[in-house]
């Protein structure tokens, strides 16, 4: 008896996480293609909307919030996903930098070089 | 909510460990597609070849095989046999449907003539969602392999701890794709 309704109840839940997963996909997908929003705030939005719906498998699929107490498998991924996040700006970061400091003339860069160089350490 | 020793043994703390430095190496994998993505060297850029709705339709197919596969592996913690087959059937061709979208528009690219050698993005793409559909293809190996099992023995004890270390990967594949739909698509052909 409570077998069953522990069966129903959990279907119900793996349900619930997919459509609001679903409907998460489906705004961030309007929001682009209506092209409202000014593409920095787009990415913002998607992002933002992405971490969410993260949350949402997270708890809903792989149970997250319900380890017991080591939580390892939790401590690991959000030790995994600060890492993962480091690679990504980090990289964004320093290569839009050499990118912009790269984006000279040679006269320009030997200028610009002087003027670091008269700054010191 | 039932906890069943499956989802906290030895093998599945190991087999989650193996998932973290899979997000590391496509940590990686996206952070080049992210420097490089403007780097179409005279080719093509993301909103001349992708169409949106395709990709829609992608997601929600991966999705929907994320969800089954979730259905599968409670079915079998609940010891439904018809339940379990129907779900985990439906999990692989929901899969293998995915997979055969994202190779028709791979061949299409690269049949018009874009194909990784044509520009630094069009690489990192390649590399990056080609990456995913490799991952999924093994997936799809793997959960063929399952049900062979299942067709042979049924429920044996194994079966449970294998299929949870599955369940566990596809899931994680269908997160992944999150990212891929938000950067590569949605932020790559609108913004």
């Amino acid at each position: 008896m409570s077998a069953i309704d522990d069966y129903r109840k959990e279907t119900i839940r793996y349900i619930v996480g997919a459509v609001a997963a679903a409907v998460l996909t489906y705004v961030v997908y309007m929001v682009a293609v209506e092209q409202r929003l000014e593409a920095v705030w787009l990415a913002v939005v998607a992002l933002g909307l992405a971490m969410v719906q993260l949350l949402v498998q997270m708890v809903s699929f792989l149970h997250l919030g319900n380890e017991t107490k080591p939580r390892w498998k939790a401590q690991s991924f959000v030790f995994a996903f600060l890492m993962a996040t480091v690679i990504m700006v980090g990289s964004i970061w320093i290569m839009a930098n050499l990118d912009y400091n790269m984006g000279m003339s040679p006269q320009q860069m030997d200028e610009y070089m002087i003027k670091q160089n008269k700054k010191g350490f | 909510m039932i906890r069943t020793k499956e989802q906290e043994s030895a093998p599945m703390l190991g087999f989650w460990l193996y998932l973290m430095t899979d997000l590391m190496l496509f940590a990686t994998v996206f952070a080049t597609f992210m420097v490089l993505r403007h780097a179409t060297a005279g080719g093509p850029s993301a909103p001349e070849l992708f169409s949106m709705k395709t990709v829609l339709t992608e997601t929600m197919i991966l999705l929907a095989s994320s969800l089954f596969c979730g259905l599968a592996w409670l079915a079998l913690r609940h010891k439904k046999r018809t339940d379990f087959l129907m779900y985990s059937i439906a999990t692989l061709l929901a899969g293998a449907v995915f997979l055969a979208i994202e190779i028709q528009e791979f061949a299409q690219l690269v049949h018009e003539g874009f194909g990784p050698s044509t520009s630094a993005f069009l690489s990192s793409f390649f590399t990056l969602v080609g990456m995913h559909g490799f991952h999924i293809a093994i997936g799809l190996l793997w959960g063929i392999a399952l049900l062979i099992m299942f067709a042979k023995k049924g429920f044996g004890s194994s079966l449970a701890r294998k299929f949870a270390l599955f369940a566990v990967f596809w899931h994680f594949l269908d997160i992944v794709w999150i990212f891929i739909f938000t950067i590569v698509y949605v932020i790559g052909v609108h913004a």
